[in-house]
């Protein structure tokens, strides 16, 4: 232990310090009368680090009141706790559930909870001694001959196993430890299944139907106003969770709105089918504002000028959204002219 | 009565004792001191809030189905009364609104898991400021790295669960990152989640719900009860205090006192997370409505400790390589996998960066004011400034259309604000730390300022200063640096200055290499705080109280 810290037994000093109660003494003896071990443990009293005793500590009515207000928390938590039980037993569920069943069950039980807290910290704050203890550290290093010793047996017992002798067990070994892993990860190879060419590919085939994923029906030229837009499916594969790819939407311009000619060649009649997925991280883009033709992603906010064949104007996304060939059958439906002629949503290594 | 109590007590301990000979352990156990500071407080938030995850987690899977068959809703909640959906939404519902206290129970959850990983950010500033990381403590620090990264990656597993449109959003970017890893993006994707993005394999769910309630939860759980022992085995360190050396802790005994306090702010802890769950809405699922991968909602937005991420990928230039049949996602790749990276690698580094840079092999037990070790503390504000601004960037939308600010302009500034932020976050940290260094050089030297001013005979005016208490002095002097033999509240050892090299083993001496020429390059980065402040000593002008 080194000299500096302080251990002296609180010597009861004659002078201005107020004697501490009798019970505040009774604690402070059990405190100081512990017995000490390895790390030469023991109290100093709580002056000599310079901190003051509670009033609680000093005045046996300070300290009566103290008691009660830890008892009167820790009386709140139990009533909160019964309060609980009641609440959750007399309030209709079906009728308020997830509102006043939440407040209720919610708030009796921060109650105790909170009260039970406070009456713990007051407890410690008020009644127990403020002395303090203090111990030594030790070193976390060794003494040299025991390093010394651990380091030798450590290289002995490696010369036992001749490791460093014997050429043909180490390189077995070594082999061996190299290919063991193998079948480990072999066994992860039926976690998915391979991509192939998946990830190229939508549910889009020549003549699929454009059906709106809101009225669950195909969509007809002349049931877009001019500036309207609509999410599409193609027909036979409405559910776009099962057809992650395929979300498009159908946009319909003013004549001589749009500024790209393969973009207008591509669509039909002022109406353009463009995917929906977004060409950064995959989200479906969705906010479309008609003035200026520009389609953002509420994601990262990559904006897509949907009057010029899609061109990426502002943000993360590095390609333009992928267009979908259209045209109209013969009763007057939009159906698509085959799939997309480009993997549509964010990029992958394989895309090329 | 007290007798009978006694009696079981002892004979309590004694059986046990009888087993194990754990005298000794448990009287040094009940002795074991601990130090009292309100910052030690921070790290008993995140255990604390770790303790509520797990008692409200497991009530949660009483009620959770992991399974993405789809079923019609016919439950208490009107507006989707009827509605296709998978049964993990469903039974989220459920538990929402058909079990009572359910919807407490899953509130309590949720906020605990955001000051769960607030508290351990918290933290984490708190050991890095003052030094506690120091040697012998780099371990304890890259555990705690670590419980940083899998608290996020925890808490990113249990928001996607309810498979809600919002959830589902945030995983479909994931997928989408994981897509962005070069050559072998596309099968991690499709390994992890069983097929095609949404995974109609079913798979998804089930194995995204045994990663967040039994594999990540039995790491933390070990790592936690690993970093706990070793603060117990090292012992807490300490601000330096009167009596308090490097030799010694002054605190508490663990048991009563600490035991009371600690048990108190459990419950206190607890108590905040009920709370927030009863009156503070979060996450409800309810409004967002099950996914659907045509839908996404504007303002979308994940917990607080994903913010960084979606901002990174939202001020990313759009790059993308394409060459040879390959696309590289550079706009993907870099904010969303080499970024964290880096970041999460020079926090586990900086310890032993350090300890390079300023060769400091000595140990250390007592703490570093801010001001003591203004680089230290300036690269740590750089630190959470780059972090901020991605937190910022991460909701870009929102702070456009709350403020009318243009979407590209806050865009924009935010790409120039996260090269210059940090710089300039690093200078103005510097200089003020470094003038709060200077200002307690003054008061070391000079005294307190008393306010009294005397009138010399010559007619001058000064300002009497009083001079410091000398054990306040000591302390002051130790934690400006100063070798002060002639105050011995406070023995060397210290640290500061020179390394004693402990533990050393003979023969380890380097060569002279590059890494050491280096290393000698940008000492004096690190070193500039012992440059002579002016000496004050010499001032004929101060005069100090007899």
């Amino acid at each position: 232990m080194s000299d500096d810290a302080p251990k002296a037994r609180p010597v009861r000093k004659i002078g201005r310090r107020q004697p501490l109660t009798a019970k505040a003494a009774d604690a402070q003896d059990a405190m100081f009368s512990r017995a000490s071990d390895d790390d030469g443990t023991h109290a100093v009293p709580a002056e000599s680090v310079d901190i003051p005793h509670d009033p609680a500590q000093l005045d046996p009515r300070e300290d009566k009141f103290a008691e009660w207000q830890v008892a009167a928390c820790f009386i709140i938590a139990a009533l909160s706790a019964v309060g609980f039980v009641v609440a959750y037993v007399m309030i209709d569920p079906r009728a308020a559930i997830g509102r006043d069943m939440n407040y209720a069950l919610g708030g009796l039980f921060t109650t105790s909870l909170l009260a039970m807290g406070a009456g713990f910290v007051l407890w410690a704050k008020k009644l127990l001694p403020h002395d303090k203890m203090v111990q030594e550290r030790h070193d976390f290093f060794s003494p040299e001959e025991e390093e010394l010793a651990t380091e030798e047996t450590f290289l002995k017992g490696f010369r036992e196993m001749g490791l460093g002798s014997r050429r043909v067990l180490r390189r077995s070994l070594l082999g061996a430890a190299a290919l063991l892993p193998i079948p480990a990860l072999v066994l992860l190879r039926d976690l998915g299944p391979l991509p192939h060419s998946r990830l190229r590919h939508t549910a889009w085939r020549r003549g699929s139907k454009l059906v709106d994923v809101e009225s669950k029906l195909p969509i007809k030229i002349g049931d877009l106003e001019i500036g309207g837009i609509a999410t599409v499916m193609p027909e036979g594969h409405e559910e776009p969770d099962e057809n992650a790819l395929s979300p498009t939407i159908l946009i319909r311009f003013a004549p001589g709105e749009i500024k790209s000619k393969k973009e207008a060649a591509w669509g039909y009649h002022d109406h353009v089918a463009y995917s929906k997925i977004c060409s950064h991280a995959g989200c479906p883009i969705s906010l479309y504002e008609q003035q200026t033709h520009h389609l953002l992603c509420p994601c990262h906010q990559s904006t897509f000028d949907m009057a010029d064949d899609a061109n990426v104007i502002f943000g993360p996304a590095a390609r333009r959204l992928p267009q979908l060939r259209i045209s109209v059958d013969a009763e007057g439906y939009f159906v698509a002219d085959g799939d997309y002629s480009q993997p549509v949503g964010p990029s992958f290594w394989e895309r090329g | 009565m007290a007798g009978m109590g006694e009696t079981a007590a002892r004979q309590g301990l004694r059986y046990v004792d009888d087993r194990f000979g754990s005298a000794g352990f448990l009287r040094k156990s009940f002795n074991k001191v601990f130090p009292d500071h309100w910052s030690f407080l921070l790290g008993e938030i995140a255990l604390y809030s770790f303790v509520i995850l797990l008692l409200t987690g497991v009530y949660l899977t009483l009620f959770f189905h992991a399974s993405t068959e789809v079923v019609t809703y016919n439950g208490s909640y009107a507006p989707l009364r009827g509605v296709q959906m998978t049964d993990a939404y469903a039974s989220t519902l459920h538990m929402s609104f058909d079990v009572r206290g359910g919807l407490l129970m899953r509130q309590i959850h949720h906020w605990a898991a955001v000051l769960f990983v607030m508290s351990i950010a918290v933290h984490m500033m708190r050991v890095f400021f003052t030094g506690a990381f120091r040697k012998p403590r780099t371990i304890n620090w890259h555990i705690g790295v670590t419980l940083f990264i899998l608290a996020t990656l925890e808490g990113f597993a249990g928001y996607s669960l309810p498979d809600d449109l919002l959830s589902g959003t945030g995983i479909r970017i994931a997928y989408s990152v994981m897509e962005s890893i070069p050559v072998v993006g596309t099968y991690v994707a499709y390994f992890l989640f069983g097929s095609d993005f949404p995974s109609t394999s079913g798979d998804f769910i089930p194995r995204l719900f045994i990663i967040h309630v039994l594999l990540v939860p039995g790491i933390l759980l070990a790592l936690i009860s690993a970093h706990m022992m070793i603060i117990w085995h090292q012992k807490h360190t300490d601000f330096p205090g009167p009596g308090k050396t490097e030799h010694n802790v002054i605190g508490s005994p663990f048991y009563p006192t600490f035991l009371i306090k600690t048990n108190g702010f459990l419950f206190l802890v607890f108590g905040v997370c009920a709370f927030l769950g009863a009156f503070a809405q979060i996450n409800p699922v309810w409004l967002y409505g099950p996914y659907n991968a045509s839908q996404v909602s504007a303002g979308s937005q994940p917990d607080w400790y994903i913010f960084f991420l979606e901002g990174s990928l939202r001020l990313m230039p759009n790059l993308e390589s394409n060459f040879w049949g390959h696309t590289i996602s550079w706009n993907i790749f870099i904010p969303g996998v080499i970024l964290p990276g880096i970041m999460f690698n020079l926090l586990y580094a900086y310890p032993s960066l350090e300890a390079w840079l300023t060769k400091d092999k000595a140990f250390h037990n007592l703490l570093q004011r801010p001001r003591d070790t203004p680089i230290r503390t300036a690269l740590g504000v750089m630190g959470i400034t780059f972090y901020g601004i991605l937190y910022l960037g991460g909701q870009n939308d929102v702070l456009a259309n709350t403020f009318h600010w243009s979407l590209q302009s806050t865009t924009w500034v935010m790409r120039v604000l996260i090269i210059i932020g940090p710089v300039i976050a690093f200078y103005i940290t510097k200089r003020w730390a470094l003038g709060l260094r200077a200002k307690d050089e003054e008061r070391l030297h000079h005294g307190e300022e008393t306010g009294i001013i005397r009138r010399l005979p010559s007619g001058e005016y000064i300002e009497v200063h009083e001079p410091l208490p000398a054990q306040r002095a000591a302390i002051l002097a130790y934690q400006l640096g100063h070798d002060l033999d002639e105050h011995a509240a406070l023995p060397s050892g210290n640290g500061h200055g020179s390394g004693n090299g402990n533990g050393q083993a003979p023969g380890m001496a380097r060569p002279v290499g590059a890494l050491t020429r280096a290393r000698e390059a940008l000492e004096g980065f690190f070193f500039e705080r012992h440059e002579p402040e002016a000496g004050p000593d010499d001032d004929p002008k101060t005069l100090t109280r007899p």
